[in-house]
């Protein structure tokens, strides 16, 4: 494990690139979800205060 | 036909319909790249000269591929926007470019941390890293236009400093067949047969196809999100609100 981890001394380059990808695929996925769920969050709870106020009870 | 196509034009069909495919299309995603990258990390042999580093290839050709693909997604949607004004166009336009843009900055990032080791150095002035270099900053120049201008004009602007943009496509393709210099030429082709074995070149035709899966998802997403921003005052995202559970 700890010898394929290190990709015959190129781990180094290999982790970068494979975790900057992750980090990419990550985050495409992840900001246009939270945005569309910051958006309905914001207008329910304008739309109706009680649901809101129960909620939070 | 045409009726069909025209329906997905329309924001509120859009919406409803494409989030009927999302399921679906992030199993087939997650499925393509998990077994790309698996067999990229475990089952490919170790280039004979490159050592263990030549695995970021199954990073850095995918993400270079899409990231011309992207570009020219963006391109052809704000012609469409430009010529029949279809809302969704400027929708996808404005969705796509955030992602391309990172994964040219991806492309470019892994190039260098693949170069280091095999060519010595991070960054060269070469052609096609030239090129490369010069479509990020298109992407920037797409994006600042987008933040900068009033949303009555930008997806115009945008449309058409895209539209400018495309000759650097063409560009980076035959970059490394006209000028002959440090990056190696094309790794695939549809017409020839693969320069590598077997088990080096399914992994990376898996993970072109992954990767290309994840933008469309990617941009499936950050359209719906969009269109609700932009349709917030209309009867049906109203009612969408109102029915949403957390």
């Amino acid at each position: 494990m700890t010898e394929w981890l290190a990709m015959g001394g190129h781990g180094l380059y290999v982790w970068t690139a494979y975790s900057a990808a992750l980090a990419v695929s990550v985050w495409v996925i992840a900001s246009p979800l939270y945005r569309r769920r910051k958006f309905l969050h914001h207008h329910r709870r304008q739309k109706s205060p009680c649901l809101n106020k129960h909620a939070s009870e | 036909m045409w009726q069909w196509l025209h329906s997905w034009g329309s924001p509120r069909w859009f919406y409803l319909r494409s989030g009927r495919l999302l399921f679906g299309l992030s199993l087939v995603t997650a499925g393509f790249l998990a077994v790309g990258v698996f067999s990229g990390l475990f089952l490919a042999p170790a280039d004979y000269q490159q050592g263990e580093s030549f695995r970021i290839i199954y990073i850095h050709v995918p993400a270079a591929v899409l990231s011309q693909n992207v570009y020219i997604t963006v391109a052809l949607a704000g012609a469409v926007w430009l010529i029949w004004r279809v809302k969704v166009a400027d929708v996808a336009a404005k969705a796509a470019a955030p992602i391309g843009m990172l994964f040219c900055a991806l492309t470019l990032l892994t190039g260098a941390v693949w170069g280091k080791p095999t060519w010595g150095t991070w960054w060269v002035w070469d052609a096609r890293i030239t090129s490369t270099f010069l479509l990020l900053f298109l992407y920037l120049g797409i994006l600042a236009l987008r933040q900068g201008l009033p949303e009555s004009t930008s997806g115009r602007s945008c449309a058409v400093l895209a539209l400018a943009g495309l000759v650097n496509i063409p560009v980076i393709k035959y970059s490394v067949e006209w000028w002959f210099t440090l990056h190696q030429g094309k790794t695939f082709s549809l017409t020839q047969a693969p320069s590598m074995p077997a088990e080096m070149y399914w992994p990376l035709l898996l993970t072109v196809i992954g990767f290309h899966l994840l933008f469309l998802l990617a941009l499936l997403l950050a359209m719906r999100a969009e269109i609700l921003e932009r349709e917030q005052t209309r009867d049906w995202v109203s009612r969408l609100v109102g029915g949403y559970s957390p």
